[in-house]
């Protein structure tokens, strides 16, 4: 319990540290960096409607970090989740094109299923190169990303173009209104009660299963748990999958949910805010879960900030970028202090 | 097929510099994923030093001073910090294109960031962190 609250405080202590770099940057750039962040706290908690606006973004976020923090507890450092969340997004699509006009309570679960069978597979093959040729997965899934990107931007502008679609955006032919999961808002009980089931199955799955605790143990010493007679290559494999499933799911959540078709370039960095969450979160289901509600909230007020504050929008991608700069830090003088705290309590 | 021999040239020269930076890193055992982002703090240092010295020389040495110290910056994160490398390096590429994102709107109004964003395109284009990452494993 107490090495558990000494984690959650070092967590805080390298977002506060982000949070005056980012700061300084926006002094050296000539805003007023004090005005810039309430600005920022006004547009994801306190204006009227923005709670909901941050459970909209925090919801597929939370999913997408589930899955990343199952990989990065096994190990493998899965950067993928970008790639996995748009392929997810094209399987669904796909499948919605194929199934246009069938029954919706047939038609939205093989949606689900193609969505996150896309995902799944997208993580499979670097899964596969890790295990069996030991390639990085570092690069692989990083490469992976960039494919998946301009495969989006192929499908949108090839197979599924819509005919009608005028403008300078490239999108899909918009989903039926039945399909739809919520309206445009993103918010709605199918969606919460995704996430929800979501989280406690993977927290069971993390806390409660041989799988969950092997796998965690194969992350920080795999040679051991090969000799306690474990096969770490069903354990590496299946975090893959599980986590490129779940960056998939997401995809397809955005897809049926709020956008309701897919178009080149939507959700730019979804992926790489679901990896800080993850680490932001220490691994952990439960603090995924609040941690993901904070990075859901930068980026509704990253919505909120050019329209209402004049403000501009790239103010939210320097302060995700400075935490992941300092979230992975770990000093000798905040250990120092966190242990004397330790102490004196 | 002139034209395509100088379009090589000319996309290809700031490929030499970026990958030996690349090598640099790689042969210290680091992999550099901040790389994209000191090439655009690089390239928006050397326009604001044009405007503010009027010569290439001093805003290519500003350039350079800005790149170091935000290079100082991902070290002592890494070595001092014992951050993740990758994370960290992702890390200083988004601040890198968010900083410069800012203080283009600053310098030139909104109006005006298009022509910077588009000299910054340029660069973003056809030096994607990914390709820079790549010609560090070389």
């Amino acid at each position: 319990m107490r090495d558990r609250a000494i984690a959650i405080l070092r967590s805080l202590i390298f977002v506060a540290f982000s949070l005056i770099l980012c700061a300084v940057v926006f002094q050296f750039a000539g805003y007023n960096a004090p005005q810039m962040l309430t600005a920022v706290v006004d547009g994801a908690f306190l204006r009227p409607g923005a709670v909901e606006q941050s459970l909209r973004w925090a919801l597929p976020l939370f999913i997408t970090a589930v899955g990343v923090g199952i990989s990065f507890r096994a190990g493998f450092f899965n950067i993928g989740a970008q790639g996995q969340f748009y392929v997810g997004a094209i399987a669904a699509a796909f499948a919605a094109e194929a199934l246009r006009g069938g029954p919706a309570f047939i038609v939205i679960p093989l949606i689900f299923l193609a969505g996150m069978t896309g995902g799944a597979l997208w993580a499979l093959w670097p899964g596969l190169l890790k295990l069996r040729s030991g390639t990085d997965e570092v690069i692989t899934t990083l490469m992976g990303n960039f494919l998946a990107g301009l495969l989006l931007v192929y499908v949108t502008s090839g197979p599924l173009k819509d005919p009608s679609g005028s403008g300078q955006q490239v999108s899909s032919r918009p989903l039926d209104a039945a399909y739809r999961i919520s309206n445009s808002l993103g918010l709605s009980p199918t969606i919460i009660g995704i996430a929800i089931v979501v989280g406690i199955l993977m927290w069971v799955l993390v806390n409660r299963t041989s799988f969950g605790v092997l796998a965690s143990l194969a992350g920080r010493n795999g040679t051991m748990v090969r000799w306690q007679g474990a096969k770490l290559w069903q354990l590496g494999l299946s975090s893959f999958v599980i986590s490129g499933a779940l960056a998939g799911l997401a995809g397809t959540i955005e897809f049926m949910g709020p956008n309701g078709r897919i178009a080149s370039g939507f959700l730019p960095t979804h992926g790489f805010t679901a990896i800080l969450i993850a680490l932001v979160a220490n691994l952990s289901v439960v603090g995924t879960a609040a941690v993901a509600i904070f990075f859901g909230g930068l980026a509704s007020a990253a919505l909120y900030l050019p329209i209402m504050a004049g403000l501009p929008a790239a103010a939210i991608d320097i302060i995700n970028a400075a935490i992941a700069l300092f979230i992975t830090a770990r000093s000798n003088l905040v250990e120092k202090f966190l242990r004397l705290g330790r102490r004196s309590s | 097929m002139n034209d395509v021999i100088i379009a090589i040239l000319r996309s290809g020269t700031p490929l030499v510099y970026v990958t030996l930076a690349g090598v640099i890193a790689q042969r210290a055992g680091v992999w550099n994923l901040g790389l994209e982002g000191l090439m655009i703090i690089g390239a928006c240092a050397t326009i604001l030093g044009i405007m503010l010295t009027q010569s290439y020389a001093a805003a290519i040495l500003i350039a350079i001073a800005m790149c170091v110290i935000a290079s100082v910056l991902l070290w002592f994160v890494i070595e001092k910090l014992k951050a993740n490398p990758i994370i960290a390096g992702l890390g200083l590429t988004g601040l890198g294109i968010g900083g410069t994102a800012l203080l283009d709107i600053t310098t030139f109004g909104f109006i005006k960031a298009n022509w910077l964003a588009g000299v910054n395109g340029l660069v973003t284009v056809s030096h994607r962190p990914a390709r820079a990452a790549l010609a560090g494993l070389g």
